[in-house]
């Protein structure tokens, strides 16, 4: 382990590496403070090209990017009141305060400090849990897989908010549009309607660009989005010593939270920092400051923002399940390369699982130095005009679209994505649903049919095979969740 | 009120698409491998998830009232801008990167600097949507045409005119 950690230290610390780091760090903060962008943003933009990277290093690229995200996501929150990310959202309710009172600085020191902080043990228990849950993983089988499959869906269905429902029907389309092409056991053409262009599926990137990039853009016109202006001075930054040392329980408290809600699929930032505020000011002896300028309520949303880093990183890299949007992101940059993530990955690409560790913990370093030495620059950040980012977004996807299906028909699907990611926004239909088992399709129909070909019993193997059994009661029962609460609730009253 | 007919046309909606696919895949043939459910098995249960889903939102429509997802100023908008991806699409094909992107950098960038700057005189946002333009599609193609290597569309049109 601690020969590939070095071996990619060696990778960072050249000068392409630094490079690499360097930049996705910058950009993944100012995409991050900007209110509507994120860092997912120029990572779906830069999947198309990152099949000319290398793969190790455009791994690091992606990482760094995805760290300077989630950092740059207070900015917003504390200048503005507008949440950067939606993993910000809680830091507004305490960070915009401390603008608002004159004393920006505070808020972001400490916010700086805490996602850093937040960022380096959740990815040394990543890099230890991987391994475990790799070796456990290698010993699984068809059943296993196809039941983890079917649970990993059904927690995004059932833990996230919103009509049941209308989760199945993204999971019902994403079925549908993930068996266009050709059938993953016996290569049969399936649904492509006589089009060449489909024999091959209906790529996730097209998909991806314009459900998040031309979609994002589009609605971002139609709602007049005028960009942030402001005019708030930031000075330099102060170490809050005192603030941490305080809130020492807090920081704990929150880190938990956030690495394990991380490491659930389908819940993510925007509920374990919510989550973690809660319990925090729950727990405050200054419970009535909170809202109007506590500093413990900027502290627990970012310590536990960051903490679902290494959380989300689990599942995607040990069993090829992603944790959330962004996870999904960096399977594709893997699949680029013809690299499937999941148990065997730490066997056959080591030096790629150790480099995106690695290149998390010095991207928070960069980032920390960034965040420190650059804080007076923060309005600037959130202040970049729009009207020369956006058409430059969009542009960038369509030709991403081309490059990534080698053809306009690439670009076609791109535009239909926009259309379906509108329509489902309309009818309120979850994307998160919809991608996650759009990503999860071919492995669980393969899983599915391989387990029914080597099954003696038929389907009764899925239920007669213990891990596969827990997978598939643990997704009934986060799914009969959604029944039963509203029940008991009702009961107490 | 506006929710509850929203919930029965999507149950009308997915149950066309999956009749749809139903049909469709009723078409494929069967699999040679003993055991195998076969290629029909995995649009078969999406069409299945999505009647269900279709027939829940027919009966049991949600209640609760919610606000217009967009105005009827801002589907304008929308529409235009969408217009605006369906014209790249096009002129994409047919005149390729070199004419598409400086055409439609200049056309996105003026209106949102309708948005963003709204105090700058017409004549002012035009020259620089222009400059912008400009530099943006020289940059993008440095990028990806001589860094990348990458093979952007020429043009259908200008191919036959050549």
């Amino acid at each position: 382990m601690l020969n590939y950690l070095l071996q990619s230290l060696g990778t960072l610390c050249s000068f392409t590496g630094i490079m690499y780091i360097l930049i996705g760090s910058v950009a993944g903060l100012l995409f991050g403070s900007l209110p509507g962008l994120s860092g997912g943003t120029i990572m779906v933009l830069l999947l198309p090209i990152s099949y000319k990277m290398d793969p190790v290093l455009a791994m690091a690229l992606f990482m760094s990017i995805h760290i300077g995200s989630t950092c740059g996501g207070c900015i917003g929150s504390i200048l503005l009141g507008i949440p950067g990310t939606s993993g910000s959202i809680a830091t507004t309710w305490d960070g915009y305060e401390f603008t608002k009172q004159g004393d920006p600085v505070r808020a972001l020191s400490a916010a700086v400090v805490c996602n850093f902080i937040g960022t380096i043990p959740s990815i040394l228990i990543a890099m230890a849990a991987c391994r475990t849950l790799a070796n456990l993983g290698v010993k699984l089988g068809p059943w296993e897989y196809a039941a983890m499959c079917f649970c990993a869906v059904c927690m995004v269905i059932g833990l996230s908010k919103g009509n049941m429902v209308k989760g199945f029907v993204g999971v019902g389309l994403a079925v549908l549009i993930a068996s266009i092409g050709t059938d993953p056991i016996n290569g049969s053409v399936r649904l492509t309607f006589g089009s060449m262009d489909m024999y091959s599926g209906i790529n996730v990137i097209n998909i991806m660009l314009g459900l998040y990039a031309a979609k994002l853009i589009l609605l971002e016109y139609a709602r007049r989005s005028r960009g942030a202006k402001t005019n708030i001075k930031v000075r330099r930054f102060k170490w809050p010593g005192k603030d941490l040392k305080d809130n020492i329980g807090n920081m704990i408290r929150s880190f938990v939270t956030g690495a394990f809600i991380g490491f659930l699929p389908g819940l993510g930032a925007p509920t374990s920092t919510v989550i973690a505020y809660a319990n925090e000011k729950s727990l405050a002896k200054d419970s009535e400051k909170w809202g109007h300028g506590a500093i413990g309520g900027v502290i627990a949303p970012e310590i536990c923002n960051n903490a679902g880093i290494g959380g989300a990183m689990i599942p995607m890299l040990a069993l090829g399940i992603p944790g959330d949007a962004i996870m999904v992101q960096f399977m594709a940059v893997m699949s680029i390369h013809g690299i499937t993530s999941g148990p065997m990955l730490m066997k056959t690409n080591p030096d790629m699982v150790y480099m995106l560790f690695t290149a998390a913990m010095v991207a928070a370093v960069f980032v920390l130095l960034v965040q420190t030495l650059g804080m007076p620059m923060f309005p600037k950040f959130i202040s970049f005009p729009y009207h020369y980012l956006y058409p430059a977004i969009i542009v960038v996807s369509f030709l991403g679209s081309y490059m990534t299906a080698g053809s306009i028909f690439g670009v076609i699907v791109t535009v239909c994505a926009c259309a379906l990611g509108l329509a489902m926004d309309y009818f309120d239909i979850p994307i998160m649903p919809f991608i996650m088992t759009y990503i999860l399709a071919s492995l669980f129909e393969k899983n599915v049919r391989q387990a029914m070909n080597f099954s003696l019993v038929g389907v009764q193997e899925f239920f007669t095979r213990p891990v596969s059994l827990i997978f598939i009661i643990a997704g009934v029962a986060v799914l009969g969740m959604h029944f039963v609460k509203p029940l008991i609730s009702k009961v107490r009253e | 009120m506006e929710k509850l007919k929203k919930d029965r046309l999507l149950g009308i909606i997915v149950l066309v698409i999956a009749a749809f696919f139903a049909y469709f895949t009723g078409k494929l043939g069967a699999t040679n491998f003993e055991g195998d459910p076969g290629p029909k098995m995995f649009p078969y249960m999406g069409s299945i998830i999505m009647a269900l889903c279709g027939i829940m939102l027919l009966v049991k429509p949600e209640k609760k009232e919610k606000g217009k997802f967009l105005s009827r100023d801002e589907l304008k908008h929308a529409a235009l801008l969408f217009g605006i991806y369906v014209l790249f699409v096009v002129m994409m094909k047919y005149l390729g990167f070199v004419i598409t992107a400086p055409i439609v950098l200049f056309i996105v960038s003026f209106l949102f600097s309708k948005i963003s700057d709204p105090d700058a005189a017409t004549k002012k946002r035009i020259i620089r949507s222009l400059i912008y333009s400009a530099a943006v599609t020289a940059a993008l193609y440095l990028v990806y045409v001589v860094a990348l290597d990458a093979k952007l569309p020429s043009g259908a049109l200008l191919k036959l005119l050549r």
